[in-house]
């Protein structure tokens, strides 16, 4: 039984290979992905929403849930450069969901220290860059390769039978 | 074109992931094994495509291959579509899990009616394949400004359509294009063996 035809197979190395390349060779563009940083200044905790490339999301929705909280603390929308500010209430692991509003949303989290500490803290930045999509890719694409061969297989035996 | 969760009101999505749901069961029964095959390089295409972005009419857009994928699969494009959705949604967190259905429903309309005008026959290869090309975004922008207007949003979501239109022509074009490349290099693609189920 022949599990995959010779042309599917080149489409697949093509698509597994050849999308990476592409996304590279066009890097200056900007791509979709969200990289959101969150930083303290005394009070104030700062959020910066941008696309992979950099560009500044204006009007993301900003939705910041306290350390104790299920229910979110404030919602709101990102200035033209891309930038949000809030004070939060208490210490503690804070929760910062920024959603461009097509689709895109990016969760990231801000260890807040006590207002009288004079520290700065800032969370791990978001994976960014070709590495960050490449993974996904391969496994989606592996992961459908996957499927269609158990498809095929089902298909073909209820086919003999 | 994917909706996160959230944003659109949560009955329209349970409506139409319900409807999702019923066209998967009546698309994806009988599968031919030369129609898998064609379904996965069709979802691989789909689900990978919409890593190559570009900047128009000041925002970032990518293409889809809708009308192309319509072409191809027919009705199952249902089936091939969603995968490639729920794989977007599960891997590069484009658009949400609850609208699952609701994207899938989106683009498989204008995906189908696509599908529709490749088969009516009538009319040069070429123009078929750039209508139905055109059709395939412009139908599924159109379904998601009705959407957020439903969900209570202003009139100002009408103008995320312009953008939608720029990306379908040049969809339009990249279709004609697929199609003549394939009518070259490999005619049987479009003969009747695919089109005995998938019509």
């Amino acid at each position: 039984m022949e599990l995959l035809r010779k042309e599917f197979t080149w489409v697949l190395l093509v698509l597994t290979l050849g999308v990476p390349g592409v996304r590279a060779s066009l890097s200056a563009l900007p791509p979709h992905g969200l990289v959101v940083r969150l930083w303290q200044e005394g009070r104030i905790v700062l959020v910066s929403v941008a696309y992979e490339s950099g560009t500044p999301v204006a009007g993301a929705q900003v939705t910041a849930t306290g350390p104790a909280g299920q229910e979110p603390y404030l919602v709101g929308v990102t200035d033209p450069a891309g930038l949000f500010a809030f004070v939060p209430d208490q210490p503690g692991v804070w929760r910062v969901v920024a959603d461009d509003g097509r689709g895109h949303r990016r969760e990231t989290t801000l260890d807040v220290q006590p207002p009288d500490l004079p520290s700065t803290a800032s969370t791990p930045q978001a994976p960014a860059g070709e590495d960050s999509l490449l993974w996904p890719l391969v496994t989606g694409l592996a992961l459908i390769l996957a499927l269609a061969g158990f498809a095929y297989g089902v298909s073909a035996r209820r086919q003999v039978t | 074109m994917h909706i996160a969760d959230g944003i659109v009101a949560p009955e329209i999505c349970l409506v139409a992931n319900g409807a999702t749901l019923g066209g998967l069961f009546l698309t994806g029964r009988r599968v031919a094994p030369d129609e898998i095959v064609t379904m996965a390089f069709v979802g691989a295409a789909l689900f990978a495509v919409g890593l190559l972005h570009f900047p128009l009419v000041g925002t970032s857009m990518h293409l889809s291959l809708l009308g192309l994928g319509g072409i191809l699969l027919g009705k199952r494009i249902l089936p091939a579509l969603f995968l490639a959705l729920l794989l977007q949604a599960l891997l590069l967190q484009h658009g949400g899990l609850f609208c699952l259905g609701l994207n899938t429903l989106n683009m498989a309309t204008g995906a189908l009616l696509a599908s529709g005008v490749w088969r009516t026959k009538r009319g040069p290869e070429p123009l078929r394949a750039l209508l139905a090309g055109f059709l395939a975004i412009v139908i599924p922008a159109f379904l998601v400004g009705l959407e957020f207007r439903l969900s209570g949003y202003g009139p100002g979501m009408w103008y995320l359509l312009p953008p939608y239109v720029a990306v379908a022509v040049i969809e339009g074009l990249l279709t004609a294009a697929a199609v003549a490349f394939l009518r070259k290099v490999q005619p049987e693609i479009f003969a009747d063996t695919f089109g005995r189920t998938l019509r």
